[in-house]
């Protein structure tokens, strides 16, 4: 149940504290969301796969944004953050969704 | 008893409890990127993390082990907040943005109804101005005569409306359907060239007073296309492009067919579809169009410039 509570916790300090995000890093923000998604969704297929450990899920969950972030960073500083975002949503993208597809196969069985 | 864990990019990651197999590794292993993408869709520390616990003898999953890991916590702590920040900013900017919107849009309509009065209040001043005149020359012989003058150069130059007999031509971009495959698709709609050619084939046969779609061409007006929309006296028009023209309308209308505008016309009939129709007309009544000085004075009589500004 703490996990729940934590995920709780998260969404109403979100509400609650109306977090500003500072100019320079509103860009990275869908990024780190999908980013965060495809964490999630890892997470879940581990579960559905008898695999799921909390500790690479965390991990890998603020990893994927960080790094996602960056390589957006990356580009922008190179004047092709447009295209590594294209390349970055791609990526997470396939992930999500063979991770999704894995998923319905174990709920469904189809 | 540890089992050492290849770390390799391209090794098949089997999940579950299935042992692991050992496969050769292709040497093109590392840049096989769509491959890796599918089937290593899951974070490989799970397998591997998996494999550690089975080794310790636990279960692989640490799913159902006591909900108590502060790690777990943590993360979801991140998520909702990351989640949450996200939507409430995206809420935030859709706010903003369509407030933005709006203001534009509320600053659009007041310039043009401001245009639009303005206008109407050139109009009203142009008739004072013109009864006036009327009014100050009925008075002396002289005056009559110097009215009419006026009169008559305004009439040529534009800045009062005309009356008589003309022709009306007619250009329109081609009918649906009517796009001929040989001409460039750019080139398939009217051009402002168009126009002006049409214009210097009605100067060229003796046309004495031109508008264009209630615009009427005075010596100051250009004619030119801005982004795709032509634009006569500073104003847009929009297809079919009526333009009249008051002249002889015995020899108008052939002249101008058999002259460089009717010439013109029918050659881009024939290669890109645009439409034209010529037509007689017993009255035409053109309006009146702006032609102000700013800056040019007549050399030796500059009063009317004066009294004009």
């Amino acid at each position: 149940m703490i996990p729940a509570i934590g995920l709780l916790l998260g969404i109403a300090a979100g509400l609650l504290l109306d977090v500003q995000v500072p100019l320079t890093l509103q860009p990275y923000l869908p990024i780190a969301v999908v980013a965060a998604l495809d964490a999630v969704f890892g997470g879940v297929r581990a579960v559905m796969d008898g695999v799921f450990d909390d500790k690479v899920f965390v991990i890998s969950f603020i990893s994927n944004v960080l790094i996602a972030a960056f390589i957006v960073f990356l580009g922008d500083q190179l004047g092709v953050g447009a295209q590594l975002s294209t390349a970055v949503i791609v990526v997470l993208g396939i992930r999500i969704f063979t991770n999704v597809a894995n998923i319905r196969r174990h709920v469904f069985h189809a | 008893m540890r089992r050492p864990v290849c770390r390799g990019t391209m090794s098949p990651v089997v999940l579950g409890q299935a042992p692991r197999t050992e496969r050769k590794a292709r040497p093109d292993a590392s840049m096989s990127l769509l491959n890796d993408l599918f089937q290593n869709s899951i974070d490989e520390g799970y397998a591997e993390a998996a494999a550690r616990r089975e080794a310790e003898g636990k279960p692989a999953s640490s799913g159902s082990l006591p909900a108590k890991s502060p790690a777990m916590m943590a993360g979801l702590l991140l998520i909702g907040l990351l989640f949450t920040t996200a939507a409430m900013h995206v809420q935030r900017d859709a706010g903003v943005l369509s407030a933005e919107k709006t203001s534009l849009l509320e600053q659009v309509e007041q310039a043009s109804d401001h245009s639009t009065a303005l206008e109407d209040e050139v109009s009203r001043l142009e008739d004072d101005i013109l009864e006036i005149e009327t009014r100050a020359g009925q008075s002396t012989v002289q005056g009559e005569e110097l009215r009419q003058l006026m009169a008559a150069a305004q009439a040529v130059v534009g800045t009062a409306p005309v009356t008589g007999p003309g022709i009306v031509v007619t250009v329109n971009n081609p009918a649906p359907g009517g796009e001929l495959d040989e001409c460039d698709p750019s080139l398939q709609v009217v051009l402002d060239y168009d126009l002006q050619q049409v214009l210097n084939g009605l100067w060229a046969v003796g046309a004495e007073a031109v508008s264009i779609n209630d615009e009427r061409v005075t010596p100051l007006t250009a004619m030119r296309s801005v982004n795709d929309v032509i634009l006569v006296n500073i104003r847009p028009i929009a297809p079919p492009y009526v333009i009249s023209a008051i002249g002889d309308p015995q020899r108008l209308a052939g002249e101008f067919l058999d002259g460089p505008g009717g010439k013109y016309l029918q050659q881009i009939f024939q290669t890109c579809g645009i439409q034209f129709t010529i037509e007689n007309r017993e009255s035409l009544r053109l309006p009146r169009g702006a032609a102000t000085l700013q800056v040019a004075e007549h050399p030796t009589n500059s009063t009317e410039a004066r009294r004009r500004s």
